[in-house]
Order: C-alpha cells, then structure tokens, then sequence
C-alpha cells in the first residue's frame, strides 16, 4: 500500500514536472505565397518574415542537376499548421517542410506530376488546406495538407 | 438525343470556363492590386490638367470596387498597409494634387499679368536709358533733368527685377526647387512655362541693363548699396532655380548661350558695382578739379592718392599759397566731408580697401599738413608776437604820458 502511494505521488509529480506549456489555438498561415528569386549563392530572402535560406539542396533532390537553382523562382506559403510548403516551375513535386533549429526539415514529399512536371504552380492560403494552382490559366488545382493531397479537384 | 448531348456539353463548357476563371492565383491578385495602386499613383503625379484628374478619380473609383471582394485577401496580404488603407493614400494624393492645380492655376494668372508687367518696364527702361545717355552728351548743364530721369530709371528697374524674380517664384514652386529627381512631365512643365514667358532672355536683359545703368549714371555709395543687394539677391536666386533650369534647358539644347552668359554677366555685374564705386569717388575729387590717375582697386586708390599729395608737397616749396588751397579742397572738402564719411565704409565693407591702405592715405595727408599748413602759419609766430609788443609798448608810452600829464598839473 505504501508502494503504491509512493508511486501514484511520484507519477504525479513526474508529469507535473515534464508537461509542457501549450499556447493555442495558434494559426501560421501566410495569406499569400511569397515569391522569390533564388540568387547565385542558391539563396533565397523573405523579407516580409525575416526568413532566409539555403535552398541549393532542393533544386538538386528535384532536377538531380546541382545548378538546378540558377534563374529559377521558389514560390513558399505556410499552412495554419506551421508547415512551410515549396515548390517551383517543372517541379514534380511540392515539398513540405517544418522548422527545425536552424533548419527545414523535410517532412513530406508530396508528388503531383510525375511525367511532365508542375507548369506555372502557384499556392493559395485555403484553410485548412493549401491550394495549389497550376496548368495553363490555372486549369488543374489541388488541396493540399502537410500529410498529402487532401482532395484533387479536377484536371 | 443530340440536342440534349450539345446541350451537356455546352453546359459543361460554360462550367468549366468559370470554373477556370476562379482558379485565379492570390499571389496575381495582390500584384495586380498593387500594379494598378502605383500606375494610378504615377498618372496623378504626372497630371497635367485638372481634367485628367477628374479622370483619375473615377479609376480609384473603379479600383476600389472591383477589388473590394478581395478585401480579406488584401487586407492581410498589403503588409503594412491594408485595402482601405491604400485607396485613401490614393484619394489623399489625388486631392492634394488638385490642390496643386488651384495653385498653379492662381500662379499662371499672376505670371501672365506679371509679364504684362515687365514688358512694359524692358520699354520704358529702354527708353530711360536713351534718354540719360542723351542728357549726358547734349545737356549736361541741366543737372536737375538728369537725376530725375536717373532716379526714375534706378526705381524702374528695380521694379522690374522685383517683378522677375516674382515670376520665378511662380514658375518654379518651391517643392520643385533643388528637387533632383523631377520626372520629365515635371521638366517638360518648366521648360514649356519658362520659354513661353521667355525668363532666361528677361533675366539676362535685367542684368545687361543694370550694368549699363551703372556705366551711365554717377551713384553714391546708398545707392550702389542698394544695387549690391539687388545683385546678391539676383544671384541667390540664378544658384537656387539656376543649376535645374540650365539642367532642364540643355537637354533640349535650348538657349545654351544666354545661359552660359548669365553667370559670366553676374560677374559682371558685381564687377562693375565695385567699379562704379571706384569712379565715383574719382569724380567727387574731380568735381573739384582735382584730377587723380585712374584707379580701380585700393591699392592703384592709395598709389593715386599718394602720388598726387607727394606732388603737392613738392611744390609747395614753390607756391606755398597753392598748394594750400589745394590742401584744403583736397582734404576739408573732398576727403574729410565726402569720401571718408561716406565711400570709405562702403569700400571697406565691400574689402575694397584694406586698414593698411587707409593708414597710408591717412599718413600722407599729414605729411603734407604738415608742409603745407604748418609751414604757412610760421610767420605768425613772428608777426603775432610783435603784434602783442608794439601794442604793449603803446599802451605803457600812453599809460606813462598820461601820467606825466597829471604829475604837471600837481606841480602846477
């Protein structure tokens, strides 16, 4: 009885220590893609939210072409969630990503067009989902969330 | 059966249009919004009538409507700015522009009357200036016509600088002043303004006049004050509007010359200011028939002065009688009375003349006081003296005869 006393107060104050401080509901969404221009170095600068990186890595894991980068445009929104979804023209796939000390990490790669690539994408802050219009005059468009597409629309 | 087919595929055409047509990307939206917000933002600033702004109005009009379903969209996307936000910073602009065309529209009035102005000042000046050259060689005696006409052309022209210079103003308002960056609406404004009132050619000729004025007319150092001022406040204004104008003209290749020549003849005129100071004071001494070699800086000044005293004092070992009289024109009437009260502040204040310079003058007048002055008074340390003798002498023979007089007539 005594050991199950000790138990039950020191689980308590076990968890009591550990729990941790939980601010919510919290929304992250960007209301509009950013658009930026990806400079000789491979980087890119969003001003607007004081975010900038290195985004080399990415253009080499979609096109397997290490100056894949050079005169290209990264279009990057971020979902109500927190993740940072990116993609570029003829990109197959639209990346998500979340933050991570210092870095993206990727979460999810969520593909779209296996053959041809994405022609013209751009997103729209949809909540809960992320849109992605592409095609010609945007023709196609997608839902998507940090787990994959969430609803595909029409084509 | 086929018509209900064409009649699918028809609906499903018209749906699948709008349903492209919604498609439309957010991130296009707001660029587009933004697009439209600065090319609206341009037309105002480059409007060049009223009229196109009353256009201008009815475009944040329809601006505002069109985009106002997108409202949320760019409330939160125009960071830091918001819809609203962006349509007033648009009316504001436009409001305060038409503001600027009231303005504009009293000034262009003004100028126009102002030139109506001038015009009639170039004649009569012109006709002024004739007419003192002509009192000057054919009537000289008539010394009362002369000054009045001088007068009346010193307050004519001032007139008239006053006037372009409040042209100046109007045409050039002072947000455009030392503005670097005006668009070429705004250039394209003042260039048309300015050659339309033909400014540069009025400038000049003010200038080329008032340096006439000063060759023709014998000045005192009150009026060549006022004419100093005037010149400084002309050439203030040629370095304040003067660097845009050239700028704006030369680009066009527009009077290049007259413009070159309006710095060199502000030169000029400043030049022949300090001149015209220089002859006037030869001519005070002249008047009095003193004749100085020319001068026309404080040195060549003190040379003159100083060769003409050592001359003096030369010859008044021969004609002290003279040289005298010639002191005392030279000193008590001409320097002492007129060119030491009156030119020489102005000759100082202008760094005509230094202190050392003056010390020289000042030095050699005593020098020849002393010969002439003091040398003509020596005989009276004699005659005076034995003036007092004799009249002493006579008093005590009166005093002593007197005396002997009343000793008899006590004896008698």
């Amino acid at each position: 009885m005594k050991t199950t006393k000790f138990l039950l107060i020191g689980s308590f104050l076990f968890i009591a220590a550990c729990s941790t401080l939980i601010l919510k509901p919290a929304d992250f969404a960007w209301p509009v893609e950013s658009v930026l221009n990806v400079d000789n170095n491979g980087k890119v600068d969003i001003q607007r939210y004081s975010i900038n990186f290195d985004a080399r890595e990415l253009f080499l894991k979609e096109t397997g072409d290490s100056l894949g980068y050079q005169n290209q445009q990264l279009r990057v929104i971020r979902n109500s969630n927190g993740y940072y979804f990116m993609v570029a023209n003829n990109f197959r796939n639209v990346y998500v990503f979340n933050n991570d000390e210092g870095t993206f990490r990727l979460e999810k790669k969520i593909e779209i067009s296996g053959k041809t690539g994405i022609q013209n994408p751009a997103f729209n802050q949809r909540p809960p989902f992320i849109e992605l219009v592409y095609g010609e005059n945007g023709s196609s468009k997608v839902n998507l969330t940090e787990k994959g597409i969430a609803k595909e629309e029409t084509k | 059966m086929k018509k209900m087919n064409l009649l699918i595929v028809i609906f499903s055409a018209v749906l699948l249009s709008s349903y492209i047509s919604f498609a439309q990307q957010d991130y296009q939206t707001v660029q587009n919004f933004k697009a439209k917000v600065k090319q609206i933002d341009q037309a105002i600033q480059s409007a060049s009538t009223a009229d196109q702004l009353n256009q201008i109005k009815s475009q944040i009009d329809q601006l505002s409507s069109d985009y106002s379903s997108k409202k949320d969209l760019l409330d939160k996307s125009l960071y830091p700015d918001d819809f609203n936000g962006s349509i007033t910073k648009l009316n504001d602009a436009l409001t305060l522009r038409q503001g600027d065309f009231g303005q504009i529209t009293n000034l262009q009035t003004q100028v126009t009357q102002l030139q109506a102005q001038i015009d009639t000042l170039n004649k009569k000046n012109s006709d002024l200036l004739d007419q003192l050259q002509q009192v000057q060689t054919q009537d000289k005696t008539n010394i009362a016509k002369l000054n009045k006409i001088i007068a009346e052309l010193r307050y004519s022209l001032v007139k008239r600088d006053r006037l372009i210079m409040s042209m100046i103003d109007s045409l050039m308002p002072s947000n455009l002043i030392g503005n670097e960056n005006l668009t070429n609406s705004e250039q394209q404004k003042i260039f048309s303004r300015t050659k339309k009132l033909d400014m540069i050619s009025n400038i000049k000729k003010s200038i080329d006049d008032n340096i006439k004025f000063l060759s023709t007319a014998a000045l005192t150092p009150n009026d060549l004050n006022s004419i100093k001022q005037q010149q400084q406040q002309f050439k203030k204004m040629w370095n304040t509007v003067g660097p845009q104008i050239i700028g704006i003209y030369s680009r066009r290749h527009e009077d290049v010359k007259n413009l070159k020549d309006i710095d060199a003849d502000l030169i000029s005129w400043d030049n022949a200011i300090m001149q015209e100071a220089w002859n006037s004071i030869n001519q005070s001494f002249a008047v009095h028939g003193i004749i100085l070699n020319q001068f026309s800086n404080g040195e060549e000044f003190t040379q003159s002065l100083s060769s003409f005293i050592n001359d003096e004092i030369q010859n008044a070992s021969s004609n002290q009688e003279e040289s005298k009289a010639s002191y005392h024109v030279f000193v008590d009437t001409v320097w002492t009375a007129n060119v030491k009260p009156n030119w020489l502040p102005f000759l100082e204040d202008n760094q005509l003349i230094t202190s050392s310079q003056t010390s020289t003058i000042e030095a050699k007048i005593a020098q020849w006081k002393s010969v002439a002055v003091a040398g003509s008074f020596s005989w009276l340390y004699i005659v005076v003296p034995l003036l007092l003798i004799i009249i002493i002498v006579i008093i005590v023979k009166m005093r002593s005869s007197k005396n002997k007089q009343i000793n008899v007539e006590k004896e008698i």
